[in-house]
């Protein structure tokens, strides 16, 4: 049997519907890897900017 | 052997001409081009999916039920397939702040028939490299069922008849190295089941005008049965039919199950509002994922010991335990 549990956090702000910053951050466990480091830890940031004329 | 023997006279024997039983039997024919033999014979596919839907909403509840079938005739003979999809929706608001939902399908899968494009395979395997383009497809069609009085099923690919002997027939009338394709498939029924259960039930409440908490479960459980029953007739009909490129021309039962089994817990808080000008959207979440996979089956080796008893102990030959 494999597991998986994972933790995960994610935000987005937006700023008068035109800029964007938004990430994320996610702890990965899995009963497949070495019980030594047996976690990815994983992010993600992106920020937008939608320029309507 | 060649197209035919040339009797001197007003055609040729035709390939099935050497058989006995049917109206074409010990007599000549012209020797017809059958450009197109390979193509007519394949089927036309047809495809039928009928779908019945049921479903109500009010502002505190919302159902679906539907059923669907798919049917499918192959482009192979004895080949096709007929799924059936049942799938219930349904979301319950408990209190104004509670929502209860849940989706479950549950989906069935019939699959008939040897689909295989692989090499030197009954049908496309042979039509462009070892295939007659003078046999015409609906005599091959219509003697799918003939045998010797011996018990041998015709083919259009036997041995030249200098090498007839009364007291091993099958050298002569057995399939040589192809058997009739339609002939074939029909002492070759395969099966493959597929059973597909999958879905999810979630709560959901509303903590305050901008908060959410949401807690899911979700399953996926498959389970597959597969069954290959090549019938030992394959080999008391074939003289080179068996062995590397066509291990089931031995006579041969194949089976496989598989189990398999997915579920996530999955638990997250949503928070979004909008403060002046910013809009600020965020959530925090765990999931929990297990999974099972389970497969076991076997293949006889080597023919059946009892004709056509398609079990694994019947092999003739034995894996070592």
């Amino acid at each position: 049997m494999k597991k998986r549990r994972a933790l995960y956090a994610s935000a987005t702000l937006g700023y008068k519907n035109f800029l964007f910053v938004d990430g994320t951050i996610r702890n990965d466990w899995y009963s497949t890897l070495p019980v030594a480091k047996n976690d990815v830890l994983s992010n993600r940031m992106a920020h937008h900017l939608y320029l309507a004329i | 052997m060649l197209a035919g023997v040339q009797n001197g006279r007003s055609g040729v024997y035709s390939l099935v001409a050497w058989y006995g039983g049917h109206e074409r039997s010990f007599t000549t024919a012209r020797l017809t081009p059958q450009p197109n033999n390979a193509r007519e014979f394949f089927a036309t596919g047809i495809q039928t999916n009928n779908n019945v839907n049921f479903s109500k909403a009010t502002d505190n509840y919302s159902f679906r039920a539907s059923y669907s079938n798919l049917d499918v005739r192959g482009l192979l003979p004895n080949t096709g397939m007929n799924k059936n999809n049942f799938n219930v929706n349904t979301s319950l608001n408990l209190t104004e702040k509670l929502t209860v939902s849940t989706n479950v399908n549950y989906i069935t899968n019939n699959l008939k028939g040897e689909i295989d494009d692989s090499y030197a395979n009954a049908t496309s395997g042979s039509f462009n490299q070892w295939f007659h383009r003078d046999l015409d497809m609906s005599i091959v069609k219509e003697l799918r069922g003939l045998k010797t009085p011996t018990g041998i099923w015709a083919s259009w690919n036997h041995q030249n008849p200098n090498t007839y002997d009364v007291n091993n027939q099958k050298n002569f009338y057995g399939a040589y190295y192809w058997y009739n394709p339609y002939t074939y498939s029909d002492l070759s029924p395969i099966i493959t089941r597929n059973d597909r259960l999958f879905g999810n039930i979630g709560l959901s409440y509303k903590l305050s005008p901008s908060i959410t908490i949401n807690g899911t479960y979700r399953k996926q459980q498959n389970t597959t049965f597969t069954e290959q029953k090549y019938s030992s007739q394959l080999f008391e009909s074939g003289v080179k039919t068996a062995g590397g490129n066509c291990p089931q021309c031995f006579g041969q039962y194949v089976t496989q199950n598989t189990f398999s089994n997915r579920d996530n817990f999955q638990g997250s808080l949503v928070y979004s509002k909008k403060i002046k000008n910013f809009q600020v959207d965020g959530d925090v979440g765990f999931d929990v994922f297990h999974q099972v996979t389970k497969s076991n089956g076997g293949f006889t080796n080597n023919g059946l010991n009892v004709p056509d008893l398609f079990t694994l102990t019947n092999s003739k030959l034995m894996q070592p335990l």
